[in-house]
């Protein structure tokens, strides 16, 4: 059996006025393989952090759930706390009660039981999550640059300046692009040329 | 034709028609005098119609458009260039024409004789400049002349006594110093009565000039290229009296008081501290601020030749909202610093508070009652 | 930050100096950013934390540059490192010492633009990074007096025992290949237009000010409201000390327009009964998704009239706002319960100081000058020396990290490079 904690972020005013936190949270202590399940401010925070590290070390969660906002926030984060008190960060699945639950949804009860279906998905799927390792592959030490305007131009340079080969596209008969056109620039009026 | 002239003259295609100038002209809110509009009508059209814009007369110069202008322009600058175009062509208020004509003739434009200029000195004992002094009392016409601005300029007098000054006026010598010609579109006028007052100040070596007037204040600060001399506004004097100890004032004036900021001295300037200073150091009186005040302050709508023009609409008067403000604040006494200030305000007084309502004083009267 | 992450990520260590107690800038200080609505801490103290984790990221906070010699690979670097009166190695931010010093709740915060007050010993923000105590020396009465009571209050609540009245200023010697300068940029004081009655009318607030007001985290907790009671109507004023050669500030600071929109939109959402007006003189929504944004925030029921604002004065409790509305052709005055004035961005009141101690000129707004307008923005005349953010000219938050990402790569180009030769 896993042993899940739950946490359930208020995200300051951003999901606690929407959603219920302390009901979804209690709901969540419910859940089969759910050992602890709690609200906090900001679960992002260092305290908020702590407090996952804490939970892994003395009740040993062996899986983690943090119900906030967007995975492209905070997974990182999360997965980094996991890792510091010893879980495998794959260990972590992020239930997103905000852009997807509180920022759209305007009844409060609505938005507290859409939150709960998040939590509980979550809490399912990482109870089936394999822990998973990174590994190192080897990188080919080439940048491929498509467009040879400006924009293209600098940046070929500055790779190839620091000794590393590019690949410069360029689909038209010489590269330049649209600045290459221009008589003079605003606002100092050089010559773009 | 006309538009085209003037955007060159005043840099008006530099104008990004923010509306800060309107937005903070006091005329805007009572009649169709638009700066921002007249700027661009200037732009665009070319056959603009100056003669039909009676609205011209109705600026008081305050020079609110001026200082709120991001662009560095000059609009009341502009108007002055207008009414100059009015002036050459004779299109005129007779108002404006009479006092025009007085001060070519008389070097006042209060149509008063010239040799009665110092009449209101007599048996003040007030020295003539060209017995020698070191400080200059530049008078000015409506002290000069209006029996109740003669007070302040012998209140002026009489401080200057006690403070022991070395000071002389210039007596029927003085004529005006043409700022309000200027304003009324008469730049010729202008240059001529500074031409005579140049040429008078050249022959009496003095350290200082100090004016009743703000407006001749500012004239001479600002407009008289070519004159090297220290120029001051009396209420810097007398605040430099009353610092270095020349000028005890010690009797109590209790009385609630409130000032005006005159636009030529304050907005346009920055003299704002100096006449404070002066009213707290008079013992017993309490100075309370008004909301619209220093860089905020009110126009009274004496400037820009308005004491000889009534405006589009004489019926609200900006000096009525103004004592209205003063009594709201509970004061006893509006003060002031300027001529003009306190003819339109004192007028104001009268029709709004009525005999034994609010007061309206210059400083300087002040200043003599805790002498 | 950006920049320090990249060339960390490269592998290369890096010195963080930072002049206040807290890394985070201006950013930390708004509510949610134009024009996606992100939270701005949200998206801000993920890099924080990243910062302080990074081993390749040594963190000198409180402290300043103080001289610069030598050249590119070769910089000495002098730092001072000012004294917190706190040990960091033991405080844990636990905040008890905030809590007990007499002064709490009586110093303006720095943080909150004085929309709330702070104590002689203060963590700027909840999420500050590092999160240790400061006292501030010219307030803390123990340091200006020599006295607080039989002992000082907070070295009495202090269980770690980290408070430390005997530290003192200390110099750090750096031995660096390349510098990159982010010191950012000041707001535009508001009181240079006296004709708002910034300072005198508490009702008459500045864009930053409003970020601390709207911000869930600031000392509203995110509400609207002045001595407890809801604005019903706001005003919005643009271009306050921007485009305005009266004050010597000719440049558009560029995102005034956004975050005005933006902040309409706040208090539209937060009081949708509110009337809200934004006084303008053109609207400059350029970026990416901008136009979009803008369009939406006038959908919202925001009313933009177009004219800017001439003057502020009051008529009983409320606010008169003066303008004209020059598509009407007509001078409106306007009452407001508040007035948001969008102070522009100027250069850092110190920068002259910084470009003499670093031998970096400055353009004629006062922000520091990049080798060529176009073509090497992020480059200074002085080779090895990298600019990034606002000290180079106004800009907003992404072009700002854009711009450090541009000088990290600049930095480790140059570092790569150096390590071959040798």
């Amino acid at each position: 059996m896993k042993r899940i904690g739950v946490y359930v972020c208020h995200c300051g005013t951003n999901i606690a006025p929407h959603v219920d936190v302390k009901e979804v949270a209690d709901f969540a202590a419910q859940l089969p393989g759910v050992v602890m399940a709690r609200d906090y401010d900001y679960m992002c925070s260092d305290p908020g952090q702590d407090l996952i590290k804490e939970d892994i070390k003395e009740l040993g969660l062996t899986r983690v759930v943090v119900a906030s906002c967007s995975p492209l926030m905070h997974e990182v984060t999360f997965r980094r706390a996991c890792q510091g008190a010893g879980l495998n960060p794959f260990f972590f699945q992020m239930a997103n009660i905000r852009e997807q639950v509180s920022w759209v949804t305007e009844e409060s009860e609505k938005a507290t039981e859409r939150a709960k279906h998040a939590v509980i998905a979550a809490i399912y799927r990482v109870a089936n999550h394999e822990p998973l390792s990174v590994r190192e592959v080897p990188v080919k030490p080439t940048a491929l640059v498509v467009g040879g305007g400006i924009a293209g131009i600098e940046a070929a340079l500055r790779v190839a300046e620091s000794g590393k080969k590019v690949y410069l596209v360029e689909r038209e008969p010489s590269i330049g692009g649209y600045m290459a056109q221009l008589f003079k620039t605003f606002p100092t009026l050089d010559c773009a040329a | 034709m006309e538009g085209q002239n003037l955007a060159q003259a005043y840099r008006l295609f530099e104008c990004i028609q923010c509306g800060r100038c309107t937005g903070g002209c006091p005329m805007s809110l009572k009649t169709r005098f638009n700066i921002r509009r007249l700027i661009y009508e200037a732009l665009v059209d070319e056959d603009m119609d100056l003669q039909s814009k009676e609205v011209l007369w109705d600026c008081s110069t305050c020079a609110t458009c001026t200082l709120r202008c991001p662009k560095g322009l000059d609009p009341t600058d502009m108007v002055i260039g207008m009414r100059s175009i009015l002036v050459d062509g004779g299109r005129i208020p007779p108002t404006i024409r009479d006092a025009l004509k007085s001060l070519a003739i008389r070097g006042n434009p209060l149509t008063m004789a010239r040799e009665e200029r110092a009449d209101w000195a007599e048996g003040l004992g007030v020295k003539e400049i060209s017995e020698g002094a070191e400080v200059l009392y530049f008078v000015g016409c409506s002290p000069s002349y209006d029996p109740r601005v003669q007070k302040v300029a012998k209140a002026m007098v009489q401080a200057f006594k006690k403070a022991e000054v070395e000071f002389g006026i210039l007596g029927n010598e003085e004529v005006c110093c043409g700022s309000e010609a200027r304003r009324m579109g008469e730049t010729g006028l202008f240059e001529m009565l500074r031409e005579m007052n140049l040429e008078t100040l050249e022959r009496y070596p003095v350290e200082l000039v100090v004016t009743t007037s703000p407006h001749c204040y500012n004239a001479f600060q600002n407009e008289y290229q070519g004159l090297n001399l220290k120029v001051q506004h009396y209420t810097q004097f007398v605040a430099g009296l009353i610092n270095e100890g020349r000028l005890p004032l010690s009797k109590e004036v209790r009385r609630i008081v409130t000032y005006q900021d005159p636009c030529f001295l304050g907005k346009q300037n920055k003299i704002f501290e100096e006449p404070r200073k002066i009213l707290r150091s008079i013992p017993g009186l309490e100075l309370r601020e008004l909301d619209r005040s220093r860089e905020r302050s009110l126009c009274c709508e004496g400037g820009g030749g308005r004491m000889w023009a009534e405006g589009t609409n004489p019926e609200e008067r900006l000096a009525h909202t103004r004592v209205q403000e003063a009594m709201d604040l509970g004061a006893e006494v509006l003060a002031t610093a300027c001529p003009f200030c306190l003819l339109t305000l004192e007028d104001a007084a009268k029709t709004v508070a009525g005999e034994g309502g609010i007061q309206v004083m210059d400083i300087m009267e002040l200043v003599v009652e805790a002498l | 930050m950006q920049a320090s992450l990249d060339i960390a990520d490269a592998g290369f260590l890096v010195y963080l100096v930072e002049r206040e107690p807290s890394i985070g800038g201006h950013m930390a200080q708004l509510d949610k950013t134009f024009p996606t609505l992100d939270c701005s801490s949200c998206i801000l103290t993920p890099k924080m934390v990243d910062v302080a984790r990074h081993p390749n990221i040594q963190l000198i906070s409180y402290a300043e540059v103080v001289g610069a010699d030598g050249g590119i690979g070769h910089f000495k670097v002098g730092v001072k490192q000012k004294p917190r009166y706190v040990d960091v190695d033991r405080c844990t931010g636990c905040g008890l010492c905030v809590e007990a010093c007499r002064l709490k709740g009586r110093i303006s915060s720095e943080f909150d633009v004085g929309v709330s007050k702070r104590g002689a010993v203060y963590i700027p923000f909840p999420q500050a990074v590092p999160l240790k105590a400061t006292i501030d020396p010219e307030r803390c009465v123990f340091i200006t007096r020599g006295v607080c009571g039989k002992v000082p209050a907070c070295e009495e609540a202090c269980s770690a025992e980290a408070i430390d009245f005997q530290q003192k200023e200390e110099m750090i010697g750096l031995e660096v290949g390349a510098i990159i300068v982010a010191t950012g940029f000041d707001l535009f004081d508001a009181r240079l237009k006296p004709e708002f009655g910034y300072g005198l009318y508490p009702n008459v607030i500045t864009g930053l000010q409003f970020e601390r007001l709207s911000s869930a985290s600031g000392p509203t907790r995110g509400k609207i409201t002045l001595n407890g009671q809801e604005p019903k109507k706001v005003v919005f004023i643009q271009c306050v000390g921007s485009r305005d050669k009266s004050v010597g500030v000719e440049y558009c600071s560029r995102v005034c327009c956004m975050f005005t929109a933006k902040q309409a939109h706040l208090v539209k959402e937060k009081i949708p009964d509110a009337e809200v007006t934004v006084l303008y003189i053109d609207v400059r929504a350029f970026g990416k998704g901008f136009e979009e944004f803008y369009d939406r925030v006038r959908g919202e029921g925001v009313m933009y009239r177009r004219g800017n604002a001439s003057e502020i004065c009051k008529r009983g409790e409320r606010l008169i706002v003066m303008a004209e509305d020059t598509l009407l052709g007509e001078s409106v005055q306007l009452e407001a319960d508040l007035v948001v004035l969008a102070t522009g961005i100027t250069p850092r009141g110190d920068a002259q100081d910084l470009a003499t101690l670093l031998r970096l000129s400055t353009s004629p707004d006062g922000f520091f000058q990049e080798a060529h307008p176009k073509l090497r923005p992020v480059e200074t005349e002085r080779e090895g020396v990298y600019l990034a953010g606002c000290c180079q000219g106004p800009k907003d938050i992404p072009d700002g990290v854009a711009q450090a990402k541009a000088a990290a790569s600049s930095v480790i180009i140059a570092l790569r490079n150096g390590m071959e030769v040798s």
